[in-house]
């Protein structure tokens, strides 16, 4: 005997983690209008369907089950936490305002008028006209209006495009105790799972790894690549400098890793470009800059648009050009010879800053020539005693010993600073 | 023949190849060259810049025009579309100078170090000297040693890079303390990831640290400071005031004069005159 499907509509303004587990939730699941999702079930398990779905602890829920998908559409918006029995399903919408139905149905221009019209204004009254005479005055439309008035399905549903979830794991007979030994099993997930998610037409964007120790403990980490990428060895090797900051306690049971997918991106080079280095060999060459000095800053330098003292800074790399493009530019010096303009270039002078600026002491007889002073001052108007505010006099000086200096007088604390050093 | 010199020819046969400095150094001249961008100082280094697949090393005092220089350097690559890593050890580098300067600060990698570093280094540095050892040589165990030699051998091997900078140049006199020399074995371990890579490895410094793996070594020499305006008191204000009471005040520091000579590689061991400007 056949079981009939039991449909579970779901509201909710935190709906994003049961459309990524709703293989979790109900094997079958379609979008329904107004945002929401809809979950078919055998009729006998709804029950640990409604489970599964309050373990979500969804913010704003509103949930609504029957026999038919119009009905549980309905119940979850105009009587949330409704949970309809078998053939119940026009008896209970049929007190609803007929504007209602528009919450399903994309209602004919006029269409509630002809009904008030008509003295109908409720699902119950719009279901209980004879169908011939609705289908000719109003056409076939007002049929499918009508149906959905009483709880009735029309046609197969809309079918929610498959998210796929790359998932991997395996156990250990016997626990890890080292993160070395753990590159080889590693590494043979990370091509599983590459393999996995380039069969179906994307890439990889990031990949979080979970490390399940023997007293419990549990460590994650994840890496993202700037560009998506299909490339295990680097996906390897990025897993690979992340575990390498990872400190064992006890040994390793298990490891779990799930891979995030994203669109593959598709680059046209132009044949006559110069053979171009692959975005990920920078990646990974950067990522490993970053591991080995951690306490370092490594970014690409911008020039802040402010007048504070030293407004330069450097910003995270992958958020600029340097990565998204340039590859083919990226090559060692033979790609770059008889580019550009070689003529007599000017040479523009540098200065070494000093971070943060040092205080110095100067002698009068030590300084051959000054220039100045450039008074400067700001950030006042953030209050007396804020860190933000200056107040100096600038000078460039040039010392006996040929060293040209910008030093500056800082009124608040009275004393000289050096501020960098021409070089 | 004595077993000894059996021996010595057993182990040249063995041998895979014995070079001396001199010629490792004519091997690293892999025939391509990063342009200085000022045809004058090219000419000087052989017509071409500086040889790829080598290390270069730039050492000169403060203010003698070496971060001006290397800042010509980076403008011609970046502006050409190439990439540049800069492992600015002591955390001196202005962007807003090097954007004034031209460079195409996209293009650039920038990897700072931090103060705490820097004072380890120092400290080890200046300990060492305290102990009797003049050069103030860091040990190779050194762990802030390794990191920097790791760093610049990732960056290098990599091949991404028209140019990987290590800047090593104290920022000012006023420090009391320079970086310590490096072991000159570690120079010629990255003057082999150089060749091998194809990548170009350009050391600043403030005195002379590459030992013999550098291909080329440029020295710079402050000549003067280059103002602009007429002379006239300082009246100045308050404590500045005294500090330049009785100096002539300049309008304006235009720029510096200064001048670099090849020590080692090039067409001859030349020198040039060059002018920075503000």
């Amino acid at each position: 005997m056949a079981v009939p499907s039991y449909f579970i509509a779901i509201y909710s303004s935190g709906l994003e983690p049961a459309v990524r587990s709703r293989h979790l939730i109900a094997p079958v699941s379609y979008p329904v209008k107004p945002g929401g999702l809809l979950f078919e079930v055998d009729a006998r398990y709804r029950q640990e369907t409604l489970e599964k779905i309050d373990s979500f602890s969804l913010p704003a829920l509103r949930i609504g089950g029957a026999f038919t998908r119009t009905a549980a559409v309905f119940a979850a918006l105009l009587a949330p936490g409704t949970i309809l029995p078998y053939g119940r399903e026009k008896g209970f919408l049929a007190s609803f305002p007929l504007r209602h139905l528009s919450l399903q149905e994309a209602l004919p221009p006029g269409f509630l008028d002809t009904m008030h019209s008509w003295g109908i204004r409720t699902f119950g009254e719009l279901s209980a006209v004879p169908s011939g005479e609705l289908v000719a005055r109003l056409g076939q439309g007002a049929l499918k209006l009508q149906r959905a008035a009483a709880g009735e399905d029309e046609g197969l549903p809309e079918t929610l495009p498959e998210v796929p979830v790359f998932r991997e794991k395996r156990e250990f007979e016997h626990p890890i105790e080292s993160t070395e030994a753990l590159l080889f099993p590693l590494g043979e997930m990370v091509e599983s799972v590459c393999r996995r998610v380039s069969g179906s037409g994307k890439a990889v964007q990031g990949i979080e790894l979970v490390l399940n120790a023997e007293d419990g403990g549990r460590d994650r980490k994840k890496t993202e690549t700037s560009l998506p990428s299909r490339n295990s060895r680097l996906l390897a090797s990025l897993l690979r400098l992340e575990l390498e900051t990872v400190a064992l306690s006890s040994g390793i049971t298990s490891i779990e890793m799930e891979a995030y997918p994203a669109r593959a991106r598709h680059l046209q080079y132009s044949l006559l470009e110069p053979e171009t280095l692959a975005p990920e060999e920078k990646e990974l060459t950067i990522a490993m800059a970053e591991k080995s000095w951690p306490e370092s800053r490594v970014g690409v330098p911008a020039v802040l648009d402010s007048h504070v003292p030293d407004p330069g800074c450097s910003v995270e790399w992958r958020e600029t050009r340097f990565f998204r493009e340039k590859k083919a530019r990226g090559g060692t010096a033979g790609d770059l010879e008889g580019k550009g303009n070689r003529s007599q270039a000017s040479i523009s002078m540098a200065l070494r800053r000093e971070r943060p600026p040092r205080p110095v002491s100067l002698r009068e007889q030590d300084i051959v020539s000054c220039a100045g002073p450039w008074k400067y001052s700001g950030g006042w108007w953030s209050g007396e005693e804020s860190l933000q505010s200056w107040s100096r006099e600038e000078w460039d000086v040039e010392l006996k010993s040929g060293e040209l200096l910008r030093i500056f007088w800082h009124f608040g604390e009275s004393r000289w600073y050096l501020e960098g050093v021409y070089d | 023949m004595s077993n000894l010199h059996q021996a010595i020819n057993e182990v040249r046969k063995q041998a895979v190849e014995v070079v001396s400095l001199r010629e490792l150094g004519r091997r690293s001249e892999s025939g391509r060259f990063v342009s200085t961008g000022l045809d004058r100082l090219d000419r000087v280094l052989d017509g071409e810049g500086l040889p790829a697949g080598s290390i270069s090393e730039l050492c000169g005092p403060s203010s003698s025009g070496k971060s001006s220089l290397v800042t010509r350097i980076m403008a011609d690559i970046t502006g050409k579309g190439g990439c540049v890593a800069y492992l600015d050890y002591f955390d001196v580098l202005s962007p807003e100078f090097l954007q004034h300067a031209g460079v195409d600060l996209e293009n650039l990698l920038w990897i700072r170090g931090t103060r705490e570093e820097d004072a380890v280094f120092c400290r080890e540095g200046t300990a060492r000297r305290a102990q009797g050892n003049i050069s103030g040589q860091v040990a190779p165990g050194s762990s802030v040693f390794k990191r920097v030699i790791r760093q610049v051998e990732i960056l290098i091997q990599s091949g991404n890079f028209s140019l990987v900078i290590l800047d090593l140049a104290e920022p000012s006199s006023f420090r009391g303390y320079s970086a310590p020399a490096v072991p000159g074995g570690a120079w010629f371990r990255l003057q082999r990831a150089a060749e091998k890579s194809g990548g170009t490895l350009l050391l600043l410094s403030g005195r002379r640290l590459s030992s013999g793996a550098a291909a080329r070594v440029l020295s710079l020499e402050s000549r003067r400071g280059l103002w602009g305006g007429g002379k006239f008191s300082a009246p100045g204000s308050g404590p500045a005031g005294d500090l330049f009471r009785k100096k002539e005040k300049r309008a304006l520091l235009l720029g510096m004069e200064g001048s670099v000579s090849v020590l080692k590689g090039g067409a001859g061991g030349g020198s040039i005159l060059f002018h920075c400007h503000l």
